[in-house]
């Protein structure tokens, strides 16, 4: 992407590496992103300013996604990613309804002192009958708590920001039945790049699966009007989310096909296939997006810097492999 | 895992570690993409949090938690608490990077909610008023609201119940001065409340209260405001399934039994208890209902005997048990009545004869009063009887505060307007002369027939040496009450000091006319002596002394205020007086997109800045509209005067508000709410913007700003 004079400099690969292994594929991210638009990054450009060192940088960025990209839900206006600013990006709105996935943290709702009892009754409840969760209807009193607890966890949620997402499609042939019955928090954890998504010695993270549809996501900007969305769909760029050297840009293809692809964290060979990854516009939980309950327990394999940079650089070189994405990326040495 | 890098720096310089933390800038790999606070429940030890519960179903741990990180908490604490005093003390950031530092802000303030910090809680304990006017000023959206999470802290541990009434009084405002999402709130922290073994449903009896008392403030929007109820008590059930339907039925019932049998019925109904069927066993409603602990009988005789006490501790000693009595009811049921109306009556009472010099009782006075406004904001009473207390306690610029607060919630209270209007009359100001002019003809314009508002302008009439205007007022206080003695001194007083020929006599006649016929009147009877003596040359050199005596009393400059609540409320009035209702006035809101302000302030703003072309309504919930029924239909009505609407729209705009008007005048009758000053001023508003349509766009902006101006949140002093 475009970047300004001040920016352009720390982004070279030289400069970024002397502030370590994180800000180098931050730096390289900015490099190879191709779907930023000039605008957009004029915009970037002006609000970041002439920051001279990346630590100053990835504050602004920050500073930044929390303004444009994590707004908050009842700001008269959506995440830039979805405004026509971010038309380079867009996906193809029209695409057949389908399932999609998504991973969820939700260990902050039994940790929070006004929300915990709800959350932790919720948990009792559907932990160990994932069953229920997919029943449309349950009797009056576990129907009241899984409402009762949607409702909390939607109180809770107070920034309209793009939800990243993933076709069901893509795991277990698309059997949501048998997904569950796998290891699916690791599994997603893993294939989505989700590093983030990390236990800590003595701290399982539990995490909940939810599946909606794109007709669903289509419904919820259709409601939002005088928002400025142009679009339900975006390929994740540089710009929406947080500096991370899980996160990496993906070619830029044309016709609104090209997705984000995640770097698979328990890969150890160059990737052949991509998990492919969208934003979508935020909705609404609903009791029955929750399709099972479960805990990341282990530590993923990334764990240490030349881990992660090896894992990004075989990415890349999967990447390359594409039809016409032979010059994206760098690997880096 | 270059978090630990950051735990490192934590060691080294706390502060400076937070501040990276929070604006971003600490390499927390590979925490990056999660709000600080979840990283910190990520890599602080479990034991720090203040809810630690193992799950279901959760895995064992597979290696022991080390030490490596069980210093950070204290560590974090210690940064933190400096950093929220350092910013509540910096200048606010531009208004391109306001919207990421608020964020930061609220981030921040999610740390002592998750984990035990005990300095940063007892910091932000310590000085509310001061937090809530620096977090109030970086408010930028119901969902960006550093307020809400500071609330959301002190609900986490609550030690006493000492936060109780304002929670109920969240729930009870939501959507009007505060945010919809306070209510949320306000009944999650009433769960929160400590428990008490000897009444194991008081917890949830006060949310069912609370919003009992939210309904009866909106009972006039019918079936939503029903429905709305009903939800909210099933979500209350659902968090609360300790009890069968049968004893919830009971228990609802006894608390839902003031709306009347009908809509009690209805309401059971809507939360899914269908007619009761009497059966062996069935639980009586009055096993819930809590009784007040006194009969009307026995307040009433209290009341008596305040009043014919001797001192003030003897008034004291009756009073006090009295109302400590009352108070312990409204903790234990969230039933503000009979509290608000003993208070009421016992204190002023009290204030009428004393004064509030007894350090311990005025404290306590003060806090009972401020309890009572904080459950009961919407009584006039309660407000006069607060300033009457602040005048008796020697605080007379506080009272006049109070005065002046009175007049933007209370557009419609005229002894308010009337009392400020007195006080400003004193002062040597000529701003403040003029403030008192412009009130007491608000006030006429209401009650043409007000003869404090008569008196008190010829009286400003006199010292301004307007003769002619002091002789009119006070022939008419006189015609409207012939024996008013203010009025016939005024009437004296003019004639003597402005001292043409003939106007002594003219005095003398005048008041020998009215003692002689009004017997009694003391001041009327010693001032014609005074007159008459006047008449005599030789007394001249008294007379210039007399002609002093005549001046108003000053009022004895009062000691600067340096409470920073009182402060803060005095700086809200200043700035409304500007006609900036807006918090973050220092940045401005023109700079801030961003911002999305409450519904009346946007529409105040809109009206302000002659916005009538903006869909200012359309970004609001319909939820939201319906809380302001008549502003919202006044402003489109206006809209229709103001831009080129077709006639059919506008009449039809106008009728929406002379229906709704119609319709709350049928309601305020059938519900026998004696709100006679409401109606008055409305439709002389409504009048006065019916009668010209040159004139109409313009009064009905400066009625519809005075209506918006009564929706803000509670002075500081209260919330403190």
């Amino acid at each position: 992407m475009n970047l300004g004079t001040h920016l352009q400099s720390l982004a070279s690969d030289a400069v970024a590496s002397a502030s370590g292994a994180a800000a180098r594929c931050a730096a390289a991210n900015f490099r190879w992103e191709q779907a930023v638009s000039d605008t957009r990054a004029d915009e970037y450009n002006s609000y970041v300013g002439d920051v001279s060192k990346h630590e100053d940088w990835k504050a602004e960025h920050k500073g930044y996604v929390g303004s444009f990209v994590h707004v908050a839900k009842d700001l008269p206006r959506s995440a830039e990613c979805f405004m026509a600013v971010n038309g380079q990006a867009h996906l193809n709105e029209q695409l057949d309804n389908t399932p999609l996935l998504r991973l969820e943290s939700i260990g902050h709702l039994f940790d929070h002192p006004l929300v915990s009892e709800i959350a932790n009754n919720f948990w009792l409840r559907f932990f160990n009958y994932p069953k229920d969760l997919r029943k449309d209807k349950l009797s009056d009193d576990s129907e009241a708590l899984r409402t009762d607890f949607v409702e909390q966890w939607n109180k809770q949620r107070i920034q309209a920001r793009p939800m990243f997402a993933t076709f069901l499609s893509n795991f277990e042939g698309g059997n949501l039945d048998k997904l569950i019955k796998s290891d699916w928090p690791h599994i997603l954890r893993d294939r989505l790049g989700l590093t983030h998504l990390s236990s800590t010695a003595g701290k399982p993270l539990p995490v909940a699966l939810m599946c909606y549809t794109l007709d669903e996501v289509r419904q919820a900007r259709a409601m939002a009007t005088r928002k400025g969305a142009v679009t339900s769909f975006a390929r994740p760029t540089v710009l929406d989310g947080e500096m991370s050297a899980a996160f990496m840009p993906a070619p830029l293809l044309p016709g609104g096909k090209s997705y984000g692809y995640t770097l698979d964290l328990a890969n150890t060979g160059v990737p052949g296939t991509f998990s492919p990854e969208l934003l979508t516009f935020p909705i609404e939980y609903q009791s029955r997006h929750i399709k099972a309950l479960g805990f990341i327990s282990r530590p993923h394999a990334l764990q240490q810097d030349e881990d992660i940079l090896a894992a990004r650089n075989r990415h890349v070189q999967g990447l390359q492999c594409m039809p016409d994405c032979g010059n994206f990326g760098e690997v880096l040495a | 895992m270059s978090w630990q890098r950051w735990a490192d720096a934590l060691r080294q310089a706390p502060r400076q570690a937070v501040t990276d933390l929070l604006r971003g800038a600490a390499d927390i790999s590979p925490y990056e993409r999660v709000a600080p606070h979840e990283f910190l429940l990520a890599v602080l030890p479990r034991g720090s949090r203040l809810v630690n519960q193992i799950l279901l179903g959760e895995p064992p741990n597979r290696s022991t938690e080390t030490d490596m990180s069980a210093d950070l908490s204290a560590l974090l604490d210690t940064g933190l608490s400096v950093w929220l005093l350092v910013q509540r003390e910096a200048a606010l950031p531009s208004a391109r990077k306001f919207g990421a530092y608020v964020t930061q802000v609220c981030e921040a303030l999610q740390w002592p909610l998750y984990f035990a910090l005990p300095q940063t809680r007892a910091v932000l304990q310590a000085e509310r008023a001061q937090w809530l006017r620096w977090l109030g000023s970086l408010t930028l959206s119901a969902y960006r609201d550093p307020e809400y999470d500071y609330w959301q802290v002190l609900a986490a541990q609550q030690a006493d119940d000492n936060l109780q009434f304002f929670w109920q009084s969240f729930v009870v405002e939501a959507g009007r001065t505060r945010s919809s999402r306070y209510l949320n709130l306000g009944l999650l922290a009433l769960a929160r409340l400590p428990l008490m073994e000897d009444d194991s449903l008081r917890n949830l009896r006060l949310q069912v209260q609370a919003l009992v008392n939210r309904y009866q403030q909106r009972k006039a929007w019918g079936a939503p405001a029903q429905e709305e109820l009903a939800e909210n008590l099933r979500a209350v059930m659902a968090r609360n399934p300790s009890m069968d339907e049968g004893k919830y039925r009971a228990f609802l019932s006894a608390l839902l039994a003031p709306l009347g049998e009908n809509k009690a019925a209805s309401v059971l109904s809507l939360v899914g208890f269908g007619t009761a069927v009497q059966s062996y066993g069935a639980v009586s409603k009055s096993l819930y209902k809590l009784e007040p602990p006194g009969s009307l009988e026995v307040a009433m005789q209290s009341v008596r005997d305040i009043k014919h006490s001797s001192s003030l501790a003897q008034a004291w000693k009756i009073a006090q048990p009295l109302l400590s009595s009352y108070e312990d009811y409204l903790h234990k049921s969230g039933d503000t009545y009979h509290f608000v109306r003993n208070l009421d009556q016992c204190v002023r009472a009290l204030c009428e004869k004393y004064s509030l010099r007894d350090p311990e009782i005025r404290e306590r006075l003060f806090q009972w009063i401020h309890l009572s406004l904080r459950m009961d904001a919407d009584n006039p009473r309660l407000w006069m009887l607060w300033e009457l207390a602040l005048r008796k306690a020697d605080q007379p610029q506080r009272a006049q505060w109070v005065l002046w607060e009175m007049t933007r919630r209370f557009p419609d209270q005229l002894p308010c307007r009337v009392d400020l209007a007195r006080l400003l009359a004193a002062s040597n100001t000529s701003d403040d002369q003029d403030q008192a002019h412009r009130l007491l003809q608000q006030v006429l314009q209401l009650d043409p027939d007000n003869l404090h508002a008569h008196s008190t302008l010829a009286q400003l009439a006199i010292r301004r040496e307007d003769w002619v205007q002091a002789l009119s007022r006070a022939q008419q206080g006189l015609r409207i009450d012939p024996s008013d003695q203010v009025s016939a001194l005024l009437l004296a007083q003019a004639y003597a000091r402005r001292n043409e020929p003939r106007d002594m006599q003219t005095a003398i006649d005048h008041l020998q006319h009215f003692v002689t016929r009004y017997r009694g009147n003391g001041h009327a009877e010693g001032y014609l002596r005074v007159l008459l003596q006047r008449q005599q040359p030789a007394e001249q050199d008294q007379l210039a002394a007399l002609k002093d005596d005549e001046e108003p009393t000053r009022l004895e400059a009062a000691p600067a205020e340096t409470d920073t609540a009182w402060l803060a409320f005095a700086e809200t009035l200043r700035a409304s007086s500007f006609g900036n209702s807006s918090a973050a006035s220092s940045i401005g809101d023109a700079d801030l997109v961003d911002r999305v302000l409450p519904l009346p302030q946007a529409l105040r703003q809109a009206v302000v800045q002659g916005l009538w072309e903006e869909d200012v309504l359309d970004r609001y919930e319909a939820d939201a509209q319906r809380e302001f029924p008549l502003e919202t239909r006044l402003w489109h009505y206006l809209k229709t005067l103001r831009t080129d609407s077709p006639s059919s729209d506008r009449d039809r705009a106008r009728q929406a508000v002379q229906a709704w008007l119609a319709a709350e005048t049928q309601t305020l009758e059938q519900n026998k709410q004696g709100n006679e000053s409401w109606v008055i001023y409305r439709n002389k508003h409504w009048e006065a913007l019916s009668a010209s349509a040159d004139t109409a766009l313009a009064t009905g902006s400066e009625w519809l700003k005075d209506l918006l101006d009564r929706y803000h949140p509670l002075p500081a002093p209260l919330l403190a």
